[in-house]
């Protein structure tokens, strides 16, 4: 019996030990033939699919537009912080106030300290008010204060507040500050004929239920300090007076932000300037200089046409619809060079990264010849507009982008379960100049840890008559990818990609089409682990 | 060597000398069983690869030959591992009706089965590398994982009709749904490219699953009937024609369950990386090739309840008794059905060695392998009887045997 029981033992020990799990997932090796990854290449994805336009033939045009403007509002005008102090003292005799008794200080005026124009109006976009009152007699105060001629939806700018009794040596502070964004100012004082002026009222009324209180003379009725704050108009009419403004600065242009070498030549080219004049005053503009800036080579090359560069252009004014319209009418400058009469083609031939400028300003040269009717939108100053026309017929000579994204694998695990390998880049290139691609694996330091395609060159497509493409050529990389390939992968923070672009046909020109594009997949070819 | 244990072990147990006598089971008011078994086999699928596949080990590319070699047109297999305890109570009078019984038991569940094609293994165990500028057949493709308790009622009835004895019995099941996998796909290949340029996928294909979420022993993800059904006629000579239908019904599925449907054709050519070549973007590139590859060719994904139907064995056996020689020999054919299996035809020679052993040979047929030798052993002791068997005992001994199965099965009367 007990022998037998042993036997069962041992048998049931023995299938359970048979079952026993020896990993987590069942394991086996495949071999693996298959498409990765792809991606269909045209000019727009070298250059940016904003940049890019054709023609009725398919001819592929690069388009630049840019606009730029870099006038500040505060070199035409500038409202500084004020503060005034309204006073009133009682005249130096006795006298007893029942309640109830009003002392009014109206018709105040307050210069803003706006230097070298003169405004008659402004829209506040935004700002405040401040408002400081002492009262040091024996009553409550009921304060108002009132700008008849600042408006908000039609209602005047009044605060009222009440102010407990104080004593000259023992006063009561009142202090608020109010938001001033929203009201509409005339801005002529309280006569209606003055200018940088806002008017306004106080009026104190001693406490109507309170008491009977002496005053002395020379007693202090009101004494208020009233302060604009961070005032800031959108809107303001007036005369801008003669202000001399200035307009410089570095833009990026685009096509020659990834270039790092390499020369093209270029067909032809065609550069619309445009200044655009949305300030309701006359302008002069002097445009300085226009260079184009490759920081690569250190070439600047400077535009030369006599008509635009360092000659005065005058500008009319712009032309509101109606008062505060926030839609003015500019009134445009606009001319148009080629490489007849510019070098502009060389200017762009320079493969610039930036484009410098200088522009100077002057408003109303002729004076205030507008009855004080200028207008100025805090928003819409004067723009310059560049619009570049350049089809895209030219020759590359070791013409090199470098673009470098950010990039890891989501899961160690797509790499891991990769054996022995082999990866192919399969490129069908369809663009009339050979290509020299590669990937440079950097880590989170920033080293290059690998070039992942070797230095074969991907073969132009064929080109036939006309130096037109007739068909793609297809071009086969190999790359082997082994244990060490793989740890540097998963290491990789970031790709460079480095493309080198030569004419077999340099220097002739040749035009490039929508129709062309590079098509590259990569594909695998190896042992993947099953886990 | 692991093999050869085994048999060596079973061969003890036949030779142990007991002295014990059988057990009038007929008399025992009470029968208290636990039993628990595995079984697989196919027509294709060797033993060591199957082994090697649920013990998470690795499969060899011999392991692959193996099986290369025997695999037809279309091939299957079938894996049951069940574990049951069951309590039986006889009793004088019961509804009214004399002789009878009742049953309640528990059962554990595992199965698994599929239908593939030859095609489909190559490409699932050795990868597509082989299939270059060729198209892989998955026709006709069906694989079902189903894991589930069950809770058992069952009324049994025995009367005599003349000099023969009649037994029916009925009982219901109560199945409690654990996990699903389903998929079916009456039309699927794929071709790779020469250069491997691009995949063609072309499927018609159902992919029902169960929450994945609640995966546990205690996940209740489905609820169905299913019913047993048995009708035993023992004639004067004790000649027995039995005919029972057992654990038909089905499971519903909850509306956690995952249906995933496709009829279309799809061209892989990789993950789109154009967007790397924006050089006027700094963009974050991530790689997950897994969920490329897949998430745009089973896009038609819902949540809703799904019905499966479960494995019911249909059978009829006749089984003569040959007093003379203490033999009974029990000939039966048999049908899993709704698993992907084909009938099975066996006769199993019991010889009762005396009170206390009685040992089986079983030859079959069918199912999802082909012939199979296997030998039974029952031993009755005191209050207990423990039977041990295997319907498989050549896929303990041979290597590349596609078919192993053990059961063991110990009861308490009282």
């Amino acid at each position: 019996m007990k022998k037998r029981f042993f036997t069962l033992i041992y048998l049931t020990a023995f299938l359970l030990f048979a079952c026993k799990k020896q990993n987590e997932n069942p394991q086996w090796d495949v071999n693996v033939l298959g498409p990765l990854a792809h991606a269909t290449l045209g000019l727009n994805n070298l250059v940016g699919d904003s940049f890019i336009t054709a023609n009725n033939s398919g001819a592929l045009i690069i388009r630049i537009d840019t606009s730029f403007s870099n006038l500040k509002l505060d070199s035409v005008y500038h409202v500084p912080d004020t503060t005034i102090l309204t006073s009133q003292v009682f005249p130096a005799f006795p006298s007893t106030i029942t309640p109830g008794t009003t002392f009014i200080s109206g018709n105040n005026n307050v210069a803003l300290g706006v230097s070298n124009v003169q405004l008659k109006f402004a829209n506040i976009s935004a700002g405040f008010i401040k408002l400081d009152f002492k009262n040091t007699l024996q009553s409550k105060i009921i304060l108002s204060y009132t700008i008849p001629k600042a408006k908000k939806n039609g209602i005047a700018f009044t605060i009222t507040a009440n102010v407990d009794s104080g004593s000259v040596t023992n006063p009561t502070f009142f202090s608020q500050t109010y938001d001033f964004s929203g009201y509409s100012i005339d801005m002529t004082g309280s006569t209606g004929g003055l200018y940088n002026t806002i008017s306004y009222d106080v009026q104190a009324k001693s406490d109507p239920s309170g008491y009977t209180f002496n005053l002395f003379g020379g007693d202090t009725l009101i004494n208020l300090k009233t302060s604009l704050l961070q005032i800031t108009p959108d809107y303001v009419r007036g005369y801008l007076g003669q202000n001399n403004l200035n307009d410089s600065k570095e833009i990026n242009l685009g096509i020659g932000g990834l270039i790092r070498s390499g020369t093209i030549l270029l067909d032809s080219i065609n550069m619309q300037f445009d200044i655009s004049n949305y300030i309701g005053a006359d302008i002069q503009a002097y445009v300085d200089h226009l260079i184009s800036v490759d920081n690569r080579t250190a070439t600047n090359i400077s535009l030369a046409n006599s008509t635009l560069i360092q000659h005065p252009i005058n500008i009319n004014r712009a032309i509101d619809p109606f008062y505060a319209s926030y839609n003015p009418n500019p009134a445009l400058y606009s001319i148009v060079l080629n490489k007849n009469n510019s070098n502009i083609k060389q200017l762009i031939e320079n493969l610039p990264d930036k484009l410098r400028y200088d522009i100077k300003l002057k408003l109303n040269p002729l004076g205030n010849i507008s009855g004080s009717s200028d207008f100025i939108y805090s928003n819409q100053l004067v723009k310059t507009r560049i619009q570049i026309d350049m089809p895209l017929s030219f020759a590359a000579n070791q013409l090199t982008i470098l673009d470098t994204i950010n990039f890891s694998v989501a899961s160690s695990a797509n790499v891991d379960a990769i054996g022995p390998s082999t990866l192919y880049v399969v490129a069908k290139n369809g663009f009339p100049f050979d290509i020299n691609l590669q990937l440079f694996l950097i880590d989170e330091n920033n080293i290059v840890t690998d070039s992942i395609l070797v230095s074969d060159l991907i073969v132009s497509g064929t080109i036939g008559a006309n130096l037109l493409v007739s068909q793609s050529t297809t071009t086969k990389i190999p790359i082997p990818i082994d244990a060490i390939r793989k740890s540097k992968i998963l290491a990789t923070k970031r790709i460079a990609i480095r493309a080198t672009f030569n004419s077999p046909t340099y220097p002739l020109l040749t035009q490039l089409y929508n129709s062309y594009h590079l098509d590259l997949k990569l594909i695998g070819d190896g042992t993947y682990y099953i886990r | 060597m692991k093999r050869f244990l085994s048999a060596f072990l079973l061969l003890i147990i036949f030779k142990s000398n007991v002295t014990a006598k059988f057990l009038n089971d007929s008399t025992a008011v009470n029968i208290f069983t636990f039993q628990g078994g595995y079984e697989f086999g196919s027509n294709s699928i060797s033993n060591d690869l199957a082994k090697t596949y649920f013990v998470n080990g690795f499969i060899s590319d011999p392991m692959k030959d193996v099986v290369s070699k025997k695999l037809c047109h279309t091939n299957r297999f079938g894996v049951d591992v069940t574990a049951n305890f069951q309590f039986q109570h006889r009793t004088d009078s019961l509804f009214g009706l004399k002789n009878s019984y009742y049953k309640i038991g528990f059962s554990d569940i595992f199965h698994l089965d599929s239908k593939f094609s030859k095609d489909a293994f190559e490409l699932f165990f050795r990868g597509n590398k082989e299939y270059a500028g060729k198209t892989a057949d998955l026709n006709d493709f069906e694989l079902t994982q189903l894991r589930y308790q069950q809770i058992n009622f069952s009324y049994g009835h025995q009367f005599y009709q003349g000099h023969d004895l009649m037994e029916w019995s009925a009982g219901l099941n109560l199945n409690k749904g654990q996990q699903l996998l389903s998929i079916v796909a009456p039309l699927a290949s794929i071709y790779t490219d020469v250069y491997g340029e691009f995949l063609d996928l072309n499927a018609k294909m159902e992919i029902h699953s169960s929450d994945s979420s609640k995966t546990k022993f205690d996940s209740f993800n489905g609820f169905g009937p299913s019913i047993n059904m048995a009708f035993k006629w023992t004639d004067y000579k004790k000649r027995e024609l039995k005919l029972s239908v057992e654990n038909f019904g089905f499971i519903n599925w909850n509306e956690n369950s995952t249906s995933v449907s496709t009829d279309t054709s799809f061209r892989f050519e990789g993950v789109d990386v154009s967007d790397l070549f924006e050089f006027k973007d700094s963009v974050l590139q991530t790689i997950n090739l897994d969920s490329t590859l897949v998430q745009p060719y089973l896009t038609n994904r819902n949540r809703q309840s799904y019905v499966t139907l479960l494995p019911a064995l249909m059978k009829l056996s006749y089984t003569i008794p040959l007093e003379n020689y203490h033999l009974r020999i029990e000939t039966a054919i048999q049908h899993l059905a709704f698993a992907n299996a084909l009938p099975m035809i066996y006769q199993n020679y019991v010889y009762r060695v005396n009170r206390h052993h009685a040992v089986g040979l079983k030859v079959s047929y069918g199912g999802y392998s082909g012939f199979h030798a296997g030998i039974n052993y029952q031993w009755n002791f005191n209050s207990w009887m423990l039977q041990l068997r295997s319907d498989q005992l050549d896929g303990f001994l041979m290597k590349n045997g596609t078919a192993q199965g053990a059961f063991v099965s110990l009861s308490k009367y009282f």
